[in-house]
């Protein structure tokens, strides 16, 4: 978020400003033609004043020269329609132009508030429309007639009351003058109805707290309406009637109340968004998610329409609450884009009503950072959690396939043996009675099968748990199994000392998987490292080859490559397996220090 | 568990192999999977007299074919084998209209009656024997000569 400061360009502005309305304040109080100088000249000096001061503060919320430029520009306008206290034709007429200027360029600052343009095509139109006419109005009655237009309520001269008309070139007569006059003031008074109706507009339009910006500036739009026709009646209808002062202070007191009215709007706006944080702080207590925190925003901003989006730094671009991509460019440009960062790094992004001052949004970055990490925690959480039931279901799996395996082993291999040699005894003991010496070859024929089987069972008992492993350990356990094994493999084993059991059964079956693969994919003759060793970081593992290698990018992980790895993760240990194309395969087996 | 009762009266019903008589050999086929247990088979039947091993199959659906070829008295058929297995093989046999007594010989205990398919009985391999050779025929193919004659 950026931070707020005024430049000395800006404070020179403003200074200049106020000293410009101080001198022609200091004119309007010695001045001739105005009635009541101190009251009128006090309520141009606070109108004035107060567009400065609400400059300095859309200055101080960083808003920059979009909103401040026109308010300063306005009071400076505003200022100069104080030479109209001056009685000198060409001072007055110059004063009586910027009074129809600063009009204009108020109603600008009330459409263009308070993101400094105006969004309403409406707007651009009435003030573009009011602008030609008055010019032209104003233009001719200075150029046909000999006196000056009627002013405003803070003038109160009027016709030949006024200082000459030094533009005048043509004699129209009086009454052309009054009527260019009255249609100049009547303009004036549809402009300021129409800025009020175009508000009003706004406001049923807008978000609830763009609402509570604009509720002050439509009161001031209508009210100004309002007493400006009632005071342009009055004039109209008798110039002296009692009430024509009364109207005129009103008319004046309100317009020159319009920075008052951008001043209680700005207070509202941030009075309703300290209380919609309070809301949120008090509600994020149990909200770990980012949906739930859009949600708990949206509510406590009553912005609906609010957005969190997380960046994905995997493949740089932000997603919703829902995973969907978003693309910034595709937002409403209406709405604000405020980053959340942390350390430079971009974390999420908030689409937000632009009312919602970023001091206010700045104090949820901390419940936003907190709800991502929470966000990425669970979902790296539930990943595992995931991985961790899959592989336990591949181990039950693999588990209930080698009870297959031995099963099918025993039953093709040593049960058949036996029980055929179960037969041939029965037979043999028969024929015993009839020719003993017959039976003596088929005896030792016998005692020979007696053996295969014995080889079959110890052979199946060494590949479910080998004895070598038991009684000697890791390092006896490999020598001992590569020797089994039509490869060429040559052993760098460092294992001076036994370690947990489950370690040295998981260490030695993903090795013999490994070896295995190499005898399945390489072929027998096959050159194989195998180095094993005890390091201060813990238990490694290598075995490599020189055969054909694989794409570990297109291939997928086979069961043999599953198992070895849901092997070493089950006590906390990791596999990595390096290949290439034409360059062998490397897999490498670590178990922590701490779970020797 | 329930135990094969290896005398019980058998259901099949199929015509008497023409070769038979009280004369001539019973013409035995072997089918199992297991080389040795074949051998081992072949030399019981050659050691019991009024007994020929005429072949052997590695398969239930070798066995069915050598069976319509050799056209034997009695098939000695393993029940777990590659492929269809014992049981499919002897049901098929049943279904071609092979005349041949089928005996699903296992190494399982317990097998339970209704699983023999189209064999006459289920017999553990462990109680093959001579005499259990003559039973078998003495049985069967004795009921059969009777109901040809």
């Amino acid at each position: 978020m950026k931070g707020a400061g005024i430049g000395l360009g800006w404070l020179a502005a403003c200074a200049g400003a106020i000293a410009l309305a101080a001198a022609t304040a200091v004119i309007n109080l010695e001045s001739s033609i105005v009635d009541r100088p101190v009251l009128f000249t006090s309520l141009r000096l606070v109108y004035c004043g107060g567009l400065v001061v609400i400059a300095l503060a859309v200055l101080a919320r960083g808003a920059g020269a979009r909103m401040a430029g026109p308010i300063l520009a306005a009071s400076y306008l505003l200022a100069l329609a104080g030479l109209t206290a001056v009685n000198s034709p060409v001072a007055f007429t110059l004063g009586r132009i910027a009074v129809q200027a600063s009009l204009l360029l108020c109603l600008y600052v009330v459409f263009a508030y308070p993101s400094g343009h105006v969004e309403q095509r409406g707007a651009t139109r009435l003030l573009a429309g009011s602008g030609v006419a008055m010019a032209l109005l104003l233009a001719a009655n200075l150029l046909l007639s000999d006196i000056q237009p009627v002013a405003g309520p803070f003038v109160r001269c009027s016709g030949s009351e006024c200082p000459s008309n030094p533009l005048n070139v043509l004699a129209a007569g009086h009454g052309a003058g009054t009527a260019l006059s009255t249609a100049l003031a009547v303009v004036t008074a549809l402009t300021l109805a129409g800025a009020a109706v175009l508000v009003a507009l706004r406001a049923a339009r807008a978000t609830p707290l763009q609402r509570r910006s604009l509720a002050p500036l439509l009161t001031w739009a209508v009210l100004a309406a309002l007493s400006y026709a009632f005071f342009l009646s009055v004039r109209t209808s008798d110039q002296h009637a009692s009430l024509l002062t009364p109207a005129a202070v009103a008319t004046a007191a309100i317009i020159a109340a319009m920075p008052l009215a951008i001043g209680l709007g700005i207070a509202r706006g941030r009075v309703f968004a300290m209380g919609a944080l309070e809301q949120m702080v008090a509600a994020l207590g149990g909200e770990s998610s980012l949906a739930g925190l859009q949600q708990t925003m949206s509510r406590a901003f009553a912005d609906t329409r609010l957005r969190l989006l997380l960046w994905q730094s995997s493949d740089s671009r932000y997603v919703d609450v829902d995973g969907a991509v978003v693309e910034l460019v595709a937002i409403d440009p209406r709405r604000k884009i405020t980053p959340v960062s942390r350390n430079g790094d971009n974390l999420a992004a908030v689409v937000h009503d632009p009312m919602l001052s970023e001091h206010v949004l700045e104090a949820s970055v901390s419940a936003i950072r907190l709800a991502v990490d929470n966000a990425r925690l669970q979902h790296d959480l539930t990943a595992s959690i995931d991985e961790l039931a899959a592989s336990r279901k591949r181990v039950a799996g693999a588990a209930d396939e080698e009870r297959r395996r031995i099963e099918q082993d025993l039953h093709d291999g040593a049960q058949q043996g036996l029980v055929a040699l179960r037969i041939k005894l029965a037979l043999l003991a028969e024929l015993a009675a009839e020719d003993p010496q017959s039976i003596v070859p088929a005896l030792a024929d016998a005692g020979e099968r007696v053996d295969k089987a014995l080889d079959h069972i110890r052979s199946l008992a060494k590949g479910i748990y080998p004895s070598t492993l038991r009684d000697l350990g890791l390092g006896y356990a490999l020598g001992a199994v590569v020797r089994d094994l039509p490869l060429e493999v040559v052993v760098r084993t460092d294992l001076n000392r036994r370690f947990p059991t489950d370690v040295e059964t998981a260490v030695y079956f993903c090795c013999v998987e490994a070896l295995q693969n190499v005898a399945k994919h390489c072929g027998s003759g096959a050159r194989v490292d195998l180095q094993a060793s005890e390091e201060p970081c813990g238990l490694r593992f290598m075995i490599a080859d020189c055969g054909p290698g694989f794409d570990p990018a297109l291939k997928r992980a086979t069961r043999g490559l599953t198992g070895m790895r849901d092997r070493l993760e089950a006590i906390g240990g990791e596999l990595t397996i390096r290949s290439a194309r034409g360059a062998g395969t490397t897999v490498t087996g670590r178990v922590p220090a701490s779970l020797l | 568990m329930r135990t094969v009762d290896s005398r019980r009266i058998p259901r099949n019903d199929h015509p008497i192999p023409a070769q038979s008589s009280p004369t001539t050999p019973v013409r035995v086929l072997i089918v199992d999977d297991e080389r040795y247990f074949q051998d081992v088979v072949r030399e019981l039947i050659d050691a019991t007299s009024g007994f020929e091993c005429i072949g052997s199959a590695c398969s239930g659906e070798e066995g069915i074919d050598e069976a319509d070829r050799l056209r034997p008295d009695l098939v000695l058929m393993d029940v777990r084998m590659p492929g269809i297995g014992g049981m499919e093989a002897a049901r098929r046999m049943n279904a071609r209209g092979n005349p041949a007594i089928v005996v699903l010989v296992s190494a399982e205990e317990g097998l339970a009656d209704g699983s023999r398919g189209g064999a006459s009985e289920v017999v553990p391999k462990r109680k093959l024997c001579r005499s259990l050779l003559r039973r078998l025929w003495e049985e069967r193919g004795q009921t059969l000569a009777e109901t040809r004659s």
